[in-house]
């Protein structure tokens, strides 16, 4: 008999998730912001009968997020690869709205072309109070330019991350940003 | 509905100030029945009434089976941009079990035959295909067969008020399964193709999860008009139009809306999903489709069980094929689930071929 079961696990898709790189009005520029729901929806996954890539097996574990460290290298190794060289830890100020009023706040950035105006964000624990509160000003383009935003990927996920980084870049050069 | 109640309803739908309307600055207009070609000269007097009185207020849709098409009308819609979908089902077998005409014989072939000029006409014509229980086992070779004539968009959905088993969930599954390796096949052939029950659900992760009112807005930004100018919900509540007591109307066109009425619809709508609490698929799935919620159990916020059945069993298809497309790199995939500019650029693509 049919019925309504809530599912209270769910194996996490491994496409991304919110990279839709949202119009902007001038210019029209993309912004990758990935992995969004990946640690949140980590913490939901709990011991029940798995549904999920068409698999049955043991309950996930919540995995375990691959290290700022190691992310950065991966991320900067691909912007290398196509011809990106980004300084590390550059430090920029982005607007903040915070309500009705607009905050400043100085943000050293993981990976940045001042030439360029590009770079990348990637977000783990170590990252203070106002790098993620900055977290939505790096979508808005017209500060310092589009910003590979990640909040984070599973460990040995490299692949994963090199792929949505490349992504990234491919979107930089089919808006002939690069 | 007459030509007074047709002139009536646009005035309405033009200039109606009420907030949540007023702020659709452009009114999509969609006929539909029955069949709405039936009147056919009243819908082409009210396109034109409308683009005199009201220039660029309005766009046109229209809901049809395609039967009483002919050449004259394609000719029109054309001109008009009038966009319009087409309900055909699959292929003869799933179409014609349940779609028959007056003298009982299946509108399949009368259909097919008009296909060429529909996508002559305009290529990007949706064809509207409805499951149901003993048409559950076609779909597979039934959706195969209309991307095969040469749809490129296939709106799917399952007749939910109908009476659904465990048996017809694990047939569904099967077919979806084929269906899965099939479009990837296609994606990865870098064919633009667009089927309703994988697109939505891969949107909900890779863009947006539905929220309240993000799959159906009834009563608010979506209303419907009854043939005696009675406002409804949506196209779904008015069946009951000709009852005493005009159940679920909230308005007419020539006073306009019931505000408390329509106001709780629109709270309904909005409101949470309480069966729904904590389940991991919450925002992926049909959940929020109030009016679809009402035709199968009589309330826009319960749940009916196929719902459930059917999105925990297809979430997780789609899912695996998603990402296998993401991971094999496929061009189309990215373009159309993560670029924004994609109809666009498409459009250009397709207009260059």
């Amino acid at each position: 008999m049919l019925k309504v079961t809530q599912l209270r696990s769910y194996s996490i898709p491994k496409y991304p998730r919110g990279i839709y790189l949202t119009p902007r009005p001038s210019p029209i520029l993309p912004l990758v912001k990935t992995g969004t729901a990946l640690g949140l929806m980590a913490g939901l996954l709990q011991g029940c009968d798995l549904v999920g890539g068409g698999t049955v097996g043991p309950p996930p574990i919540p995995p375990e997020m691959m290290t700022e460290a190691d992310a950065r290298i991966v991320i900067r190794d691909v912007f290398a690869e196509n011809g990106i060289e980004l300084n590390e830890d550059v430090p920029l100020q982005f607007e903040i709205e915070l309500g009705d009023s607009v905050a400043i706040r100085d943000v050293l950035v993981d990976g940045y072309s001042s030439e360029l105006r590009t770079g990348f964000e990637y977000f783990s624990e170590d990252d203070d109070y106002d790098v993620r509160a900055a977290s939505s000003a790096m979508t808005d383009t017209t500060q310092h330019g589009p910003i590979f935003v990640n909040e984070g990927v599973p460990e040995e996920s490299e692949q994963f991350l090199e792929e949505q980084t490349q992504a990234f870049i491919d979107s930089l050069r089919a808006m002939g940003w690069i | 509905m007459n030509a007074e109640t047709a002139a009536a309803a646009l005035e309405f739908l033009a200039t109606d100030t009420e907030p949540s309307t007023s702020a659709n600055d452009h009114v999509t207009l969609t006929f539909f029945g029955g069949e709405p070609l039936l009147e056919f000269p009243l819908l082409r007097q009210i396109v034109e009434d409308a683009e005199t009185r009201f220039p660029g207020r309005f766009s046109f849709r229209l809901s049809t089976n395609g039967i009483l098409l002919t050449r004259e009308m394609l000719e029109f819609f054309a001109e008009h941009k009038m966009y319009f979908t087409l309900s055909l089902d699959g292929h003869r077998d799933q179409h014609d079990a349940s779609r028959r005409t007056n003298g009982g014989k299946g509108s399949y072939d009368k259909i097919v035959s008009r296909v060429e000029d529909i996508l002559h006409f305009n290529p990007y014509t949706m064809a509207v295909s409805v499951v149901r229980p003993v048409t559950a086992g076609m779909i597979a070779e039934g959706v195969q067969s209309l991307f095969a004539m040469g749809f490129r968009y296939v709106l799917q959905t399952l007749d939910y008020s109908a009476d659904w088993r465990d048996e017809q969930i694990r047939v569904l599954k099967r077919q979806y399964t084929t269906l899965a390796s099939f479009y990837k096949k296609a994606l990865l052939d870098g064919r633009k193709l667009s089927y309703s029950p994988f697109d939505e659900r891969i949107r909900t992760w890779a863009q947006k999860p539905h929220g309240p009112g993000s799959l159906c807005d009834i009563g608010n930004t979506q209303i419907a008009v009854a043939p005696s100018g009675r406002i409804y919900p949506c196209v779904q509540f008015i069946g009951n139009d000709q009852s005493p007591d005009h159940e679920f109307c909230i308005g007419d066109v020539l006073s306009g809306f019931h505000d408390t009425l329509r106001r709780q619809y629109i709270n309904n709508n909005y409101s949470s999903r309480p069966q729904c609490d904590g389940c991991a698929l919450d925002g992926r799935c049909a959940n929020y489709c109030g009016c679809v919620n009402w035709k199968a159990t009589g309330s826009v916020t319960q749940i009916p069980p196929i719902i459930c059945e059917h999105e925990r069993m297809l979430m997780p298809i789609v899912d695996k094929m998603a990402n296998d497309l993401w991971k094999r790199n496929s061009s189309i995939f990215r373009r159309k689930f993560y670029d924004p500019s994609f109809p666009v650029s498409s459009f250009i693509e397709d207009c260059m071929r």
